[in-house]
């Protein structure tokens, strides 16, 4: 009789890396829906183009680096990398601009550090920052929500250049507006329609409902803790309330900052990127409040609009030290240790 | 602040929540169960094996039974193949402090008592008892049934425990006689019965508890009755309600049963939730108790005892029936079985027996697995017995438990953080522990993960994350040990230096004490002549002074010193009045003697204050000196290489007035109150150490004296002990004169036939021959009456003197007079004078022997051949001496600390000699002394290396023994016994020490 010798424990869960992955995915649907729904053809064709040139640079890179390119391709970890890239890029983006991203999201923030599970920094995020810093106008063309009133073909034809995007489409986010209504005061700006557009502001708001939700389904599969996304949009709530509160004609309320831009995508499918966030529940903590702070500061005083990858970006700087400094309080240990003194030791 | 805000929002809300649920738990009047962190929720598969009842097994045919189904010292056998055997009875006894015997677990005969691969991670084998069944016979050897164990003495309970080899079922097989001795040294308060049996697929514990629930119960009472705990807590997971029924049933039983006392303590069945690993026994206290074992630490450390339902079933067999432990339940389950089910089956049956029992499926087995599918070890074949500690045997089938997946890149993504009961960072400890960082990974509290696979379990990368932690403490491990290894090397290196060290400081001091006499005398001198002198007064004074600063604490060094310069002093008085009053002299000159004077006088104050101090050190120092320095006296006498039994006698008296001193000053002092108690007590245990060092060595000395005395006697010229050998020797010596002498004839002849030649030269040389004849003749002569006279008697100067009338022999003398000094430097007293002597003797000898050469070649006459012969064996004869003269010179250094470590190495000191003797001997008798020599030699070496380890053996036990005592020690004794055990470790280094030097001649061996 020849039996199995083997290492215990021998039973594993059903939990593998690729289901983790497709949960995510499955996860955005509400989100991209809702996208769509709001700005047409092309997120879809975004998506599609960033999948596809993100899974063959994946493989590419796979065989260049010697690993076995279908095993790695099967985790999906490429698919969620490019997915998250597309739906942060404004829908008018031409195709070159997507595949600019994706490399720099694939190749060099993923690959080039080692691949899966090796890379320091949100790829996506890598890629959107790079984007918005090198192609600053087209990365701020986002067009008024207007479903897909634009054509498939025209939509296609913008994608790849062929017509201009008309400037006319273009509409401002509800964080750029408000961002540059100048001398205005807070309650001048609600007030004048002309500066932002009800359809805007309601698209934005339904589609962090929208991301809101697919988080909750990472929270109830478990795929995610709730650590990052409360302290993260808890933190932006209770900086931007006191904001608001001390000066509220020149600060934007809580409910602007959570819901008209990116907050709770970034809070849910961006933060809790884990590779690159922190690791124990506390140092979970800690990353959030930091991107949630962040956030804020940047959007208020900083030059862009938004600011969940400069944010995210910077919080991923700190994970390491996060890490060291975080540990949690093993069975029958008095206290946590803090920091790596190997000295202490001896 | 927005963080601690936050954090503080987080923490209040949390203990605002267990406060409530805690609140709830009480009002409702039932057992509280806390959380521990973590933990999975595997698929149980318990339904497969827990829906039959417990049936026996069949009796085995044949039982394997290792000596080693416990933690600790392995078992040691009492039987002998071919004997025959009765169920119960004792095969293997404990050994040590954690250890348990083993019995008999079917009436039968002993087959073999042989290595056979055991059931164990490792896979290797150990020592097993293998019993063939005679026959249906069933026949027990029970122990004394204690149906009324209330009765009982506690220290009868647990040795029965003992006796019956009861060792805990669940896990790692600990002792339990041991666990129920816990009242020792921890307060118990609560004993849990660990009934949770979180494993998937294992049903072992739910179906003894529902077919012997009274036995449970009685079981907890008897090891309550040990441990005296103020609550007894069946913790059980939710998943066995029929158990939990059975148990409540019982205990409603026990406690309506009015023949029996009331129970001592509080005893309840509290249901926790099913998740694994609340059975791990540090989840389950913190299920139950919400206290956390110690990081290594014991529960007993949180007054808390675990016990598994098998064996406190054990317990109650072994206390109410006699039964020791042969045997226990054991879940046969697993897809691949058709017929799964619990049996009883004695210890040591063969695990495919078993898995018989349980009908395989024809499709095979694809993996068996011994314990659980979370915690087990697969096994590599079905032909190993089953242990005290076997508990499931999984029998799965390809589909049930596949292969493991091919390893994915770890995406931190903290599940296995999620699930771990230990409270540790997995992921953290993966890539420490793959990157070899293992200093990194014990800082991030390795040592605690409890390998229960609930991170592997959830790992989305498929991880052998327990793999890679084993790997790691393993390293650690191994490291550990290797820095232990090379600390005691390097202890013993600094001890070894540090009494080299003192020693020389001993001889450094003894010289110096020479020296200050010598010192002392001349300054004697030197106050003569001041006397004598005025002006040489302030000279003499600053001679005094000169000798006040000295090291000495010689207080007659001091009052010497006061003495002259009082002379001093009054001489330059008497001077300086002189010239007053003569008034001859000039101003000037007054002058100085007025210097003089004063300079005088500051001396002699000097002086006294010197005195003064000197005397009150020598008064508060003197008992503790008095004894130290006789104690190093002592030891340096005993330590001489010259062995003297009468010298080690005195020294060993020394010693022992030394330690009566320091014991008599440090009682004393301890009387007094005053003085420097500890450093009394320091020098007492040295004093003490002495002694024993001075008995020591002379036990040694005497026992060598006695076993080198053949030997070495019949080396000595003189024949002071005279066997053979020596005489032997001395008749070839005299039978070479007599050759020496007949050549010479015979040449004298030739040549005077011949008419040629040197004649009166020749007859010269006969006169010579015959005259050295006669003398050889003469000291056989002696030898052979001394054989009888001088038995016992000294031999280094008898031998020398022996060498020295050797010298005066020609060439044929030469070489046995060289023969007859250099044994003489084998005599135990290895005196390096003699040694000297008898190597100027052989020196001697190969320059006659040389020039006997040459004149014989420039003659032509004479058996040329022969001197050639005899210069070879004379210049042998001096290489040899000087060999043992280094030797005897380098082991009057390196000898001193062994002999003084071991007591044993003055036996060895005459071996080179020894060796060298053989070498030296003449043709005749070279081969047998030669193997007598070296067969003594390797008869002595032996025996001392036998006794340099019972001297460690002796050692280590003392120091055992003594840092347990420092560890159960208050603190009045404390520094009494930490000075003690400090003690025993020096003298085990020692030992050690001593040890490895023997090894070390053994291995040159």
């Amino acid at each position: 009789m020849s039996l199995m010798h083997a290492s215990s424990p021998h039973a594993h869960g059903p939990t593998a890396t690729s289901r983790v992955m497709a949960w995510v995915l499955a996860a955005t649907l509400p989100g991209i829906a809702v996208l769509c729904w709001h700005y047409g053809w092309g997120v879809l064709f975004n998506l599609v183009f960033a999948c596809l040139a993100g899974v063959a640079l994946e493989a590419l890179l796979l065989k260049l680096r010697g690993r076995p390119v279908s095993f790695f391709l099967k985790d999906n970890s490429a698919l969620v990398t490019c997915v998250l890239l597309a739906v942060s890029l404004p829908p008018l983006a031409p195709w070159w601009l997507v595949l600019t991203g994706v490399i720099a999201a694939i190749v060099v923030a993923k690959q080039l550090y080692g691949g899966l599970g090796q890379n320091p920094f949100n790829p996506a995020m890598v890629a959107y920052a790079l984007l918005l810093i090198s192609f600053p106008v087209e990365m701020s063309r986002w067009s008024s929500p207007d479903g897909f009133a634009i054509g498939f073909t025209d939509s296609l034809q913008q994608f790849f250049g062929v017509i201009a995007t008309p400037d006319a489409l273009t509409g401002a986010t509800p964080l750029d507006a408000f961002r540059n209504k100048g001398e205005l005061s807070s309650s001048e700006f609600w007030a004048d329609p002309n500066l932002l557009p009800a359809a805007n502001l309601l698209a934005w708001q339904q589609m962090a409902i929208a991301w809101g939700l697919g988080g909750l389904v990472l929270l109830a599969r478990r795929l995610i803790t709730w650590h990052i996304p409360v302290a993260m949009l808890g933190s932006l709530a209770v900086i931007s309330a006191i904001f608001a509160f001390v000066d509220g004609e020149q600060h934007a309320s809580p409910l602007i900052h959570l819901l008209c831009g990116a907050a709770i995508f970034g809070a849910f499918f961006i933060a809790t990127d884990p590779v690159t966030a922190a690791t124990s529940n506390k140092g979970k903590l800690y990353y959030g409040v930091g991107i949630g702070v962040l956030i804020y500061l940047i959007r208020t005083f900083g030059a862009y609009p938004d600011a969940i990858a400069f944010a995210v970006l910077l919080m991923n700087f700190s994970v390491p030290f996060i890490d060291y400094y975080t540990q949690p309080r093993s069975y029958g240990h008095k206290k946590a240790r803090r920091g790596i003194k190997l000295e202490d030791k001896a | 602040m927005v963080l601690s805000l936050l954090k503080s929002m987080v923490t209040s809300s949390r203990s605002a929540a267990t406060a409530e649920a805690e609140h709830t738990q009480k009002g409702q009047g039932a057992p509280r169960v806390f959380d521990f962190h973590g933990g999975i929720h595997p698929p149980e598969h318990k339904a497969l094996s827990n829906r039959a009842p417990l049936v026996a097994a069949p009796l085995p045919r044949e039982v394997v039974l290792p000596l080693s189904q416990h933690i600790g010292a392995p078992a040691q056998p009492l039987v002998e193949i071919g004997q025959r055997v009765k169920t119960g009875e004792l095969i293997a006894r404990a050994q040590g402090m954690i250890s348990a015997p083993v019995h008999a677990s079917i009436t039968g005969v002993v087959t073999a008592i042989e290595p056979r691969q055991i059931p164990h991670v490792s896979g290797l084998e150990d020592q097993c008892i293998v019993i063939e069944r005679e026959g249906e016979i069933d026949e027990w050897a029970r122990l004394e049934a204690w149906r009324d164990w209330r009765q009982q003495e506690a220290q009868d309970l647990i040795q029965r425990l003992q006796d019956a080899g009861v060792v805990g079922q669940g896990g790692a097989g600990f002792p339990s006689a041991v666990k129920a001795r816990v009242r020792e040294r921890h307060a118990i308060d609560t004993l849990i019965l660990n009934a949770a049996e979180c494993e998937p697929y294992i049903t072992a514990d739910d179906l003894t508890m529902r077919t012997h629930p009274e036995a449970l119960i009685e079981g907890l009472e008897i090891l309550a009755s040990l441990i005296g705990p103020e609550c007894i807590l069946i913790g059980i997971e939710d998943n066995k309600p029929e158990a939990v029924i059975a148990l409540e049933q019982a205990i409603r039983a026990r406690r309506a049963d009015k023949r029996l006392p009331p129970l001592d303590s509080r005893l309840e069945v509290v249901v926790v939730p099913t998740r694994y690993p609340s059975g791990g026994e540090k989840q389950l206290i913190k299920l139950l108790t919400d206290r956390e074992v110690p990081s290594r630490g014991l529960p007993a450390d949180v007054g808390v005892v675990v016990h598994n339902p098998g064996t406190v079933r054990a317990v109650q067999r072994a206390v109410c029936f006699g039964e020791p432990m042969i045997s226990r339940v054991v879940t046969l389950t697993g897809e691949a079985l058709q017929h799964p089910h619990n049996v009883e089956a004695r210890l040591g049956t063969s695990i495919a027996d078993l898995l018989r029992l349980a009908a395989p499926a024809p499709t095979g087995i694809a993996r068996l697995v011994m314990g659980g599918p979370m915690m087990g070890f697969t096994l590599e074949s079905d032909a190993l017995p089953i242990i005290k500690t076997t508990n499931c045997l999984l029998a799965s089938s390809p589909e049930s438990l596949p292969a493991p997946a091919v390893e994915q890149p770890c995406i931190r993504c903290g599940m296995c953080e999620q699930a771990c009961p230990a409270e540790l960072l997995p992921q953290q400890l993966y890539w420490f522990s793959k990157a070899r960082e293992f200093d990194k990974a014990e800082l991030y509290n390795l040592a605690d993960c409890i390998e229960c696979g609930a991170c592997s379990y959830v790992c989305p990368s498929q991880i052998p994350l327990v793999q890679y932690y084993r790997f790691a403490k393993g390293e650690i491990r191994s490291a550990q040990h290797e820095a232990r290894k090379s600390e005691r090397a390097r202890h013993r290196f600094e001890f070894k230096q540090a009494r080299m060290a003192r020693e020389e400081a001993e001889k450094e001091a003894k010289r110096q004490q020479r020296a200050q006499a010598a010192q002392k005398s001349a300054a004697a001198r030197a106050d003569a002549s001041a006397a004598a002198d005025t002006t040489s007064a302030s000279a003499a004074a600053t001679a005094a002074a000169a000798a006040q600063p000295a090291p000495a604490t010689d207080i007659k060094a001091f009052k010497t010193a006061r003495a002259a310069a009082n002379i001093a002093l009054k001489k330059a008085e008497k001077a300086l009045k002189a010239a007053q009053d003569g008034g001859e002299s000039s101003e000037s000159d007054i002058a100085k003697l007025e210097a003089n004077v004063t300079a005088a006088k500051t001396k002699l104050a000097s002086a006294e204050s010197a005195l003064k101090a000197a005397s009150e050190a020598s008064e508060s120092a003197a008992p503790a000196a008095a004894g130290a320095s006789t104690a190093g006296t002592a030891t340096t006498g005993a330590a001489t290489p010259a062995a003297d039994l009468k010298a080690l006698k005195t020294a060993r008296a020394a010693a022992n007035i030394a330690v009566k001193k320091a014991e008599k000053a440090l009682k004393t002092a301890q009387d007094s109150g005053e003085g420097d108690i500890s450093a009394l007590e320091t020098s007492v245990a040295e004093a003490k150490a002495r002694l024993a060092k001075a008995e020591a060595d002379l036990k040694a000395a005497s026992e060598a004296s006695e076993s080198a005395a053949p030997a070495a006697a019949s080396t000595s010229a003189t024949g002071a002990a005279a066997p053979a050998a020596d005489l032997k020797a001395l008749k070839t010596a005299r039978a070479a004169a007599n050759i020496a002498v007949k050549k010479a004839e015979k040449a004298l002849k030739t040549a005077q036939d011949s008419g040629e030649g040197d004649i009166p030269a020749l007859e010269a040389s006969v006169t010579d021959a015959k005259s050295r004849l006669a003398k050889a003749e003469g000291d056989l002569k002696a030898a052979t009456d001394a054989a009888g006279a001088a038995q016992g008697a000294d031999k280094g100067p008898v031998a020398s003197a022996a060498a020295g009338s050797a010298q005066t022999t020609d060439t044929g003398a030469a070489g046995s007079s060289a023969n007859a000094a250099a044994p003489a430097a084998a005599a135990p007293s290895a005196d390096i004078k003699a040694l000297k002597t008898a190597r100027a003797a052989a020196n001697i000898a190969v320059k006659k022997a040389e020039k006997a050469l040459a004149r014989a070649s420039e003659s032509g006459e004479g058996d040329i051949e022969d001197l050639q012969t005899l210069l070879a064996t004379a210049q042998e004869n001096l290489r040899a001496a000087e060999v043992r003269l280094n030797s005897a010179q380098a082991g009057s250094t390196d000898a001193t600390p062994a002999a003084k470590g071991a007591g044993e190495l003055i036996p060895e000191a005459p071996k080179p000699a020894a060796g060298s003797v053989g070498r030296g001997s003449m043709a005749s008798n070279v081969t047998l002394s030669q193997a007598e020599i070296e067969a003594s030699r390797a008869e002595n070496l032996a025996k001392r290396h036998k006794q340099v380890s019972i001297a460690v053996k002796a050692a280590e036990a003392a120091h055992r023994k003594a840092e347990a005592a420092l560890s159960e020690a208050d603190d009045e004794n404390r520094q009494r016994l930490a000075t003690k055990v400090d003690r025993t470790r020096r003298n085990l280094e020692h030992a050690r020490e001593s040890l490895a030097e023997v090894q070390a001649l053994v291995d040159a061996q």
